[in-house]
């Protein structure tokens, strides 16, 4: 494997456990996108040498960092890993020129050397005129500037980012991820971004690994998860309803036990829904029919229609889900849901729907007059077939969702992406 | 210290919270926001100021200023002085030496009994210094634990000589060192010290370029209150060191040997120790202190 960094990080704490395998090759840019606790941060620390492994290895360019089996570990300061934390973690007490010369001069470079490279670095992030400020006088922007060339002035083999843009306000966050996204372009070393922010993301990586609770639910490129969402969070990052469910006889079928009638190829019809979609999918496998086995399908907001009135077919069940009758009615397509919340996003309103399929359906405000959108108000909702995006729910190269996760990260995961 | 006078400001408005809004309207018109304080809490602390004021002033109300210039001239004076002064530094830079890496040990480390550890380092703040004293004796005596292998080695004989000030004065002073630094330590950043760590540096080279810095003005603090105990340390070195003018006679052992024989001269060299300890705390605070 050409990987710069090839690693199984394995950490344990009560309550915690992270298992995750990761290969980024040099140059290359991946992000570590997860919701809050999933273990992103632990897993940047754990390859900077901050927080020590329990099992697993980290492999740098072919020298092994970290292998506890083997009784290896490399202490951080002797590892060549250049991290910028998320609260950047400037030296108070230094010029903006002495805190990118540290660690040039911690590595044994002289003074006059190290601030031939600080000055060299803060001209590539064009802060050249700060470098005798201090910290406290900065800006969030040229703060984060300056912790990125502090990390770049040790010409490290792995560039670590903490949630880069976290600490930024709404103004400056646009400008400073366009900034960071040209240096990172131009990057020899691995860099391995840790976000819960699906945009940055998008923008700055190459290749996105979704990490939940401690484990890899899904990676692939950014195009590919923000088409294809394959668990409840990453749909909900990317403004997407996710439904597990069997395709069969023409109809999709959902736990609920109804099914809703297919008609021409959901996956084509994406096109006529995927305007806001980055991207586009072509799998070429059309209906997943053929597969016959658990699919998923993923579906905007928009794609939902509500009506007034519950489905006729609902009326006898109830409504009960667990009851084992149909939530469904196959012929129109629907099914009975009840109003949960509403919110508003300007030209138009999400509600959220309970009941045999939980949801999210946009509305717009001409229509929401209509149907009175009370919480817990009973509301008969359709799918939009041709909106339908309906994939395998388990593919060879992504983690079953289905599957004990640590087989997943362990056969499915260490494959490079192609 | 500084704790105290930043609280100053919002002491004015926690009684108003408890107090009924009628009550606390009327405090604030008859005396101003600055005084809207209860009696039961304002009686007690005006007389705890006085207490603590007043007998200063008496000593300055008190003194010969006429015969100043003579008294402090006289035979022995700036000796004691110059011997308290130089005492007092040695003892406060052999605090630094020996206090802050044990603070740094204590605040950054973990071994077993650490706990135990650090309430051992604070003995000497509450043991009588008089106790304090002896029990140096134990240690450093011609036949103590270590003094007769000191003595026996390289014939070194520490009680009652100037070293045994500096000694003894180290000894009481040296807590007010390590809590002061160690407080300091635990408050600093340490997300600093990970930084510092991840561009290379060792331990050492994070300690000297990171946390020392971050902490100095935690040590500038212990080492005044350092310095200004080891100036008036009297019963451990009355003990340990003994009274002999011009070796081990430090100003308060000068100050009661006079009040027995010359209670003028006492008041002289009292409030001579007051200018000096005053004088360099306010200097060094203005230099130290005032700059985080």
């Amino acid at each position: 494997m050409t990987a710069s960094l090839d690693a199984r990080l394995v950490v344990r704490r009560p309550g915690f456990a992270l298992e995750l395998a990761l290969a980024v090759a040099a140059g290359e840019v991946v992000a570590l996108l997860g919701p809050n606790g999933a273990g992103k941060s632990t897993a940047l620390r754990a390859v900077a040498g901050l927080q020590q492994l329990h099992d697993g290895h980290l492999r740098v360019a072919g020298r092994t960092w970290e292998e506890p089996v083997r009784g290896i570990r490399l202490p951080a300061e002797k590892r060549r890993a250049g991290l910028v934390f998320q609260d950047y973690r400037l030296f108070p007490h230094l010029s903006v020129r002495e805190n990118v010369a540290f660690g040039p001069r911690s590595r044994g470079r002289s003074r006059r050397e190290a601030r031939a490279i600080a000055d060299g670095l803060l001209e590539r992030v064009g802060l050249t005129g700060l470098a005798a400020r201090r910290p406290g006088q900065l800006s969030g922007g040229q703060a984060q500037r300056v912790a990125l060339a502090r990390a770049l002035a040790v010409a490290p083999q792995v560039l670590l980012l903490d949630e880069p843009l976290a600490a930024l306000d709404a103004g400056t966050r646009a400008e400073v991820r366009t900034g960071l996204r040209d240096y990172l372009a131009g990057q020899a070393a691995a860099t391995l971004l840790v976000t819960h922010d699906p945009l940055d993301a998008m923008v700055l990586a190459d290749r996105l690994v979704v990490i939940e609770r401690g484990r890899v639910t899904q990676q692939g490129s950014p195009a590919e998860i923000a088409v294809r969402p394959r668990t409840a969070y990453v749909a909900r990052l990317m403004g997407l309803n996710l439904l597990r469910g069997r395709v069969a006889d023409g109809r999709l079928w959902l736990p609920g036990g109804g099914g809703i009638a297919l008609t021409g190829t959901p996956e084509s019809g994406s096109a006529s829904s995927g305007g806001a979609v980055p991207g586009d999918v072509s799998s070429g496998g059309g209906v997943p029919a053929a597969c016959g086995g658990e699919v998923l399908v993923a579906f905007r907001p928009a794609a939902v229609r509500l009506h007034v009135g519950d489905a006729p077919a609902d009326r006898s069940s109830g409504g009960a889900a667990g009851s084992g009758t149909s939530a469904l009615d196959g012929s129109r397509s629907g099914w009975s849901a009840v109003v949960e919340g509403v919110e508003s996003h300007g030209d138009y309103l999400r509600v959220r729907l309970g009941g045999p399929i939980p949801a999210l359906a946009d509305v717009l405000p001409a229509e929401a007059a209509g149907l009175d959108l009370r919480s817990g108000r009973r509301l008969h909702a359709a799918l939009d077939a041709g909106q339908l995006r309906v994939y395998p729910a388990d593919e060879p190269d992504t983690a079953t969702v289905t599957g004990p996760p640590a087989d997943a990260v362990r056969e499915g995961l260490t494959a490079p992406a192609s | 210290m500084t704790p105290a006078v930043e609280s100053n400001p919002a002491a004015g408005d926690i009684p108003a919270d408890g107090m009924p809004a009628a009550a606390s309207a009327a405090a604030g018109r008859d005396t101003g926001d600055a005084f809207r304080a209860p009696l039961v809490l304002l009686l007690p602390a005006l007389l705890g100021l006085a207490f603590l004021v007043l007998p200063p002033a008496a000593l300055l109300l008190r003194t010969p200023w006429a015969q100043l210039p003579r008294r402090l001239t006289a035979p022995g004076v700036l000796d004691a002085l110059w011997l308290s002064l130089v005492t007092a530094t040695l003892a406060t830079l052999l605090c630094l030496l020996l206090g802050v890496p044990l603070a740094w040990l204590l605040s950054r480390t973990r071994f077993p009994g650490r706990r135990l550890v650090r309430a051992l380092v604070t003995v000497p703040l509450v043991l009588p210094p008089v106790v304090g004293g002896v029990a140096l004796l134990l240690v450093f005596g011609r036949h103590g634990l270590l003094g007769g292998w000191l003595d026996a080695r390289f014939g070194l004989t520490l009680p009652f000589t100037t070293s045994a000030v500096v000694l003894a004065e180290a000894f009481v002073a040296m807590p007010f060192l390590v809590i002061s630094v160690s407080g300091a330590l635990r408050a600093a950043d340490r997300g600093l010290e990970e930084a510092a760590a991840t561009l290379g540096a060792g331990r050492w080279t994070t300690f000297r370029r990171v946390t020392l810095p971050l902490v100095g003005p935690g040590v500038a603090a212990g080492a005044v209150l350092c310095w200004a105990r080891a100036l008036g340390e009297f019963g451990a070195t009355i003990t340990f060191a003994g009274n002999f003018p011009g070796r081990t006679q430090t100003m308060p052992l000068a100050v009661y040997l006079a009040m027995e024989t010359d209670p003028q001269a006492a008041i002289v060299l009292s409030v001579l120790l007051l200018a000096v300890s005053v004088t360099i705390l306010a200097v060094l605070r203005e230099k130290w202190m005032t700059s985080p």
